[in-house]
């Protein structure tokens, strides 16, 4: 009996573990529990890790953004309405930390050459085998200011509009600029055999 | 990888690639949150310091630090011998005495008040006339401390004739005169206008003589008239002034704090279960509060009070491991209708496990109001009591909630009260200490009339401290 019991003990522990989900990790972090922070974190950190690391100089700053940013989102977790995807809540504070971090540090006013990012491309090692890998590391050769842009348009979906206000330039401006980004880091891809040069056919790459 | 890319294929890749991208941080990021996270939950031990530190400043300051007569005092004496600085020390000692029932003018008047010259000249020791013979004797460099103290310490006969000898070792080899008279009542006697004699104290090496000195000179007895007039004026200020009212309490009363649990029953909610504390195995814990009080007498036996008050109370719960996190719910009303909001606990309230001890802890700043009503009074003794009104506020908090299942406790810190109202009573002996200072000492109980957690939540949590209240007292002058 006695047997019985602690096997049952077992198994709802094992179930309960497997059925951690994001409800009882949200009410574990809104009761401060420690295993409920812990489990989030080691859920979402590696995905936002690689958000913050397309937007930051180094890996460093990368890690700096993304501790600031989970600071935010246990301080802010009760503000979070089960309306959206819980990811998406997080990617979006994670995202507005970057911005913040770059604003703070006043990078936007760097430029670079694009024969200096050919070239540092060429000096960087970067690995063949993993492709995304090398996408991103692609893209943080772009200058600051391109590359956010490029980073909330392209992949975090948002349009001209919002990256103008969250940046605080125009809609035109961030239009441009990621023009500039997209032609940029087309010619670092085809230099760097990931791409093909687009022909110029019809339906062909175009600008936005 | 080549291919040729569309415009929504270039960006599909960038949007693919970014996505599949993963990235482990190193162990800092973690720990440094974590530090974070841990240091926003810390007792605030900054805010209990400095609150504690400012008490003890003000105590340092209230009882320690001498008052401004004493300091007045001292520098007229050492600054100046003349007529004036000795009046003035004169005019300022008797007021440091008059709330202690034992001090140096009383001595004098013990010591000296006897009959000093042979003409039947009754001086009492009024310090005021210590400085009527200094015009007669410049040379005297003494200060009334001096004074005082060897006269206190020659123990004079009472009826010791002009002549005596008074032996004191302590006397420096000089001739001292000396008029004492210390009583400050009406009964102080002054110097006859025409009186003949004079009194000098001269010690010849290490004996102290009281002889005659005569005749007086015209001089030193119209000196000796202004002074002495200017005491009895003092005097009669001193009898019409007021007795102070304000004094100010230190106080800390080690407590055990014991909490009852009811639930409450709800229009549309049922009550679960009834009896609760027979569910819930609690246990007392030691716990402290300590203060400051300022005390106004409103009459001889009722003094109002209130201060700043620092609380630390806690107590225990038997509970047991649930080995895992499990998924339970906290009850809630809205507006009368029973809901639940979900919770994450590894705490379980059910025996089965390992049993552990969780414990709810308040750290709380309080406002109490109240009044001191003396019972009776005893030679060296009062009996009290008290009753105080205590608006708390939580500045830290650990709490334990249990589950709408009663089968789990939860960490829910939010729904415990900010602001809560306690009450307390207490019965004391107040005890004469030294100087003005009043020691007491007595049993003191408080109980927290707002539940614990917040209206919403159904269980009514309210806390009962029995405690042992030390405190010390003091009259402001």
């Amino acid at each position: 009996m006695q047997q019985l019991s602690t096997k049952n003990v077992y198994i709802s522990v094992v179930v309960t573990q497997l059925r951690m989900t994001e409800d009882l990790i949200i009410a574990g972090c809104l009761a401060n529990n420690p295993v409920a922070q812990r489990e989030l974190y080691n859920r979402y950190s590696p995905k936002m890790l690689a958000v913050c690391y397309r937007f930051a100089h180094s890996r460093e700053d990368a890690e700096d953004m993304l501790q600031e940013g989970f600071i935010k989102v246990f301080s802010q977790m009760h503000t979070f309405q089960a309306k959206g995807a819980f990811e998406g809540w997080i990617r979006r504070i994670i995202v507005h930390t970057c911005i913040n971090v770059l604003k703070r540090n006043k990078k936007f006013n760097e430029s670079l050459d694009i024969e200096y990012a050919l070239e540092a491309q060429v000096k960087e090692n970067i690995p063949s085998i993993l492709q995304a890998k090398q996408v991103v590391e692609c893209i943080r050769l772009l200058p600051t200011g391109y590359r956010t842009v490029l980073n909330l348009y392209a992949i975090e979906g948002y349009s001209h509009k919002e990256i103008g206000e969250m940046l605080d330039v125009g809609e035109s401006t961030s239009r441009s600029q990621y023009t500039r980004a997209k032609a940029m880091l087309e010619q670092i891809l085809v230099k760097k055999r990931i791409i093909e040069k687009p022909d110029l056919q019809p339906g062909a790459v175009a600008l936005v | 990888m080549k291919k040729h890319l569309f415009r929504d294929e270039f960006e599909e890749l960038l949007s693919e690639s970014a996505e599949e991208l993963r990235m482990y941080p190193s162990d800092r990021v973690w720990t440094n949150l974590q530090k974070h996270l841990r240091h926003e939950q810390q007792w605030p031990a900054l805010t209990f310091g400095s609150i504690l530190i400012g008490a003890l400043m003000l105590a340092a300051l209230i009882f320690v630090h001498p008052s401004k007569e004493v300091i007045e005092a001292k520098q007229a004496l050492t600054a100046s011998p003349d007529t004036k600085a000795l009046a003035a020390a004169a005019a300022a000692a008797p007021k440091l005495a008059v709330p202690v029932p034992v001090a140096k003018p009383a001595h004098l008047e013990t010591n000296v008040s006897p009959t000093f010259g042979s003409s039947g000249h009754t001086y009492s020791s009024q310090p005021a006339a210590v400085a009527a013979t200094t015009e007669a004797a410049p040379d005297v460099s003494t200060n009334l401390t001096e004074a005082s103290d060897a006269i206190t310490a020659s123990e004079p006969a009472p009826d010791s004739e002009a002549g005596s000898t008074l032996t004191n070792n302590e006397l420096p080899n000089r001739s001292l005169t000396l008029l004492p008279a210390a009583s400050m009542g009406p009964a102080a006697s002054s110097l006859p206008a025409g009186n003949d004699d004079a009194l000098a104290i001269t010690p010849p090496g290490n004996e102290l003589t009281i002889a005659n000195a005569s005749p007086v000179p015209p001089a030193m007895l119209q000196a000796a008239g202004k002074v002495d007039a200017a005491a009895r004026q003092m005097a009669a200020n001193m009898t019409a002034r007021r007795q102070p009212r304000w004094s100010v309490q230190y106080y800390a009363t080690p407590s055990l704090s014991y909490r009852m649990l009811a639930e409450e029953r709800r229009v549309n909610g049922p009550v679960l279960q009834p009896n609760l504390d027979h569910l819930v195995q609690h246990a007392p814990k030691l716990g402290i509060e300590a203060g400051v009080a300022f005390l106004y007498s409103v009459s001889d036996r009722l003094r109002l009070k209130t201060g700043l008050q620092l609380n630390y109370r806690q107590y225990a719960i038997d509970a047991y491991s649930a080995g895992a996190m499990q998924a339970t719910t906290i009850r809630f009303d809205q507006g009368g209708i029973p809901a639940t909001i979900p919770a994450f606990t590894d705490v379980s309230a059910v025996a089965g496990n390992s049993p552990i001890t969780i414990n709810n802890r308040f750290f709380q700043v309080g406002i109490p109001v109240g009044f001191e009503l003396t019972m009776a009074r005893l030679k060296q003794s009062q009996f009290v009591i008290a009753s105080t009104f205590q608006p708390t506020y939580n500045v830290g908090k650990q709490g334990w909630l249990i589950s709408a299942d009663y089968r789990n406790y939860v960490k829910e810190n939010t729904l415990f009260r900010n602001w809560n109202i306690n009450a307390g009573i207490e019965a004391f002996l107040r005890f004469k200490g030294k100087g003005n200072l009043m020691w007491q000492v007595g049993p003191q109980i408080r109980y927290q009339m707002l539940p614990a957690a917040v209206s919403r939540y159904p269980i009514r949590e309210h806390l009962i401290d029995y405690g042992f209240k030390i405190g010390v007292m003091k009259t402001l002058q």
